[in-house]
């Protein structure tokens, strides 16, 4: 910041983004009295006109955990490592997630497998799932669903197998059960403990 | 009760955002401006909307509105010269 105190520029720069554009000159002409503080705002508004969308987006984009049934289920039936698809649960931002079964019917344990979309076209989607591999792996924690196995499809899809909990999305299960205030803050307060341990 | 890490909460998808850059340019702006410091903090990582961000800082929607738009351009102005 230059060397121009910020309460200065402030009360100029927030009057100036409030005008139409052909009245900033006029008003910059009255309110600027020093050439240094016009030109910083002048800059500060010229980074007001190339910032498009910038921060107007949420830094965190909530996505909805809607189930997909109709969509892409050709996973189901199929086998990964010596899990048998057997429907698919979820669609998130990354990929999809099935509901699976042993294969070998060794335990008659359900898991979710979570499998990365596309998979090759994006290694930036591929470097989060990795890393969220390794960071699942390493958490325990009574709120965090454990990481069972992982490891790419023949095709190399990579894919995640953790416990399946059955259960209903926060919010409906809050209201179905008709809960307080307090006792969503409390459920809020183990999703935090759980969040911060794996921070 | 569990809860899984998927990505019911995604971090927006853009890379070349630089949030480091942002937190630390944040942190001056909180210096001389808390007021403003807070609003960028509840609107863009806490993604409240004008009237919740006016709401939780105990001001008017119209206080927030007035300085959204220099906090964004100071903010931009900070990073493109870095």
């Amino acid at each position: 910041m230059p060397t121009i105190p910020w309460e200065q520029v402030r009360s100029v720069l927030d009057a100036v983004l409030d005008l139409p554009e052909e009245a900033r000159p006029t008003y910059l002409d009255q309110a600027c009295p020093h050439p240094a503080l016009r030109h910083y705002v002048e800059s500060l508004i010229q980074s007001y006109q190339q910032a498009g969308n910038f921060l107007e987006e949420p830094a965190v984009i909530q996505h909805t955990f809607a189930p997909a049934p109709n969509r892409d289920t050709s996973w189901v039936g199929r086998r990964i490592g010596s899990y048998q698809i057997l429907e698919q649960i979820g669609e998130g931002g990354m990929g999809e997630v099935y509901r699976a079964g042993r294969a070998d019917d060794q335990y008659h344990k359900q898991v979710a497998i979570k499998l990365v979309r596309g998979g090759f076209d994006s290694r930036f989607t591929l470097g989060r799932f990795k890393a969220e591999r390794q960071i699942l792996a390493n958490l325990d924690h009574p709120n965090i669903t454990r990481l069972l196995d992982g490891g790419a499809t023949e095709e190399g899809q990579p894919f995640l197998v953790m416990d399946y909990v059955q259960g209903l999305p926060l919010d409906h299960y809050c209201d179905r059960r008709r809960l307080n205030v307090a006792e969503r803050l409390g459920l809020f307060r183990t999703v935090c403990s759980a969040v911060q341990y794996a921070h | 009760m569990k809860v899984s890490l998927h990505e019911h909460i995604l971090v927006a998808e853009a890379p070349d955002q630089d949030i480091l850059g942002l937190d630390e340019a944040l942190g001056r702006i909180e210096k001389v401006d808390p007021q403003r410091g807070r609003i960028v903090e509840l609107r863009f990582f806490g993604g409240l909307s004008n009237d919740e961000t006016a709401e939780a800082l105990g001001v008017s929607a119209a206080t927030v509105q007035r300085q959204w738009p220099g906090a964004r351009a100071w903010l931009y102005h900070e990073l493109s010269r870095q």
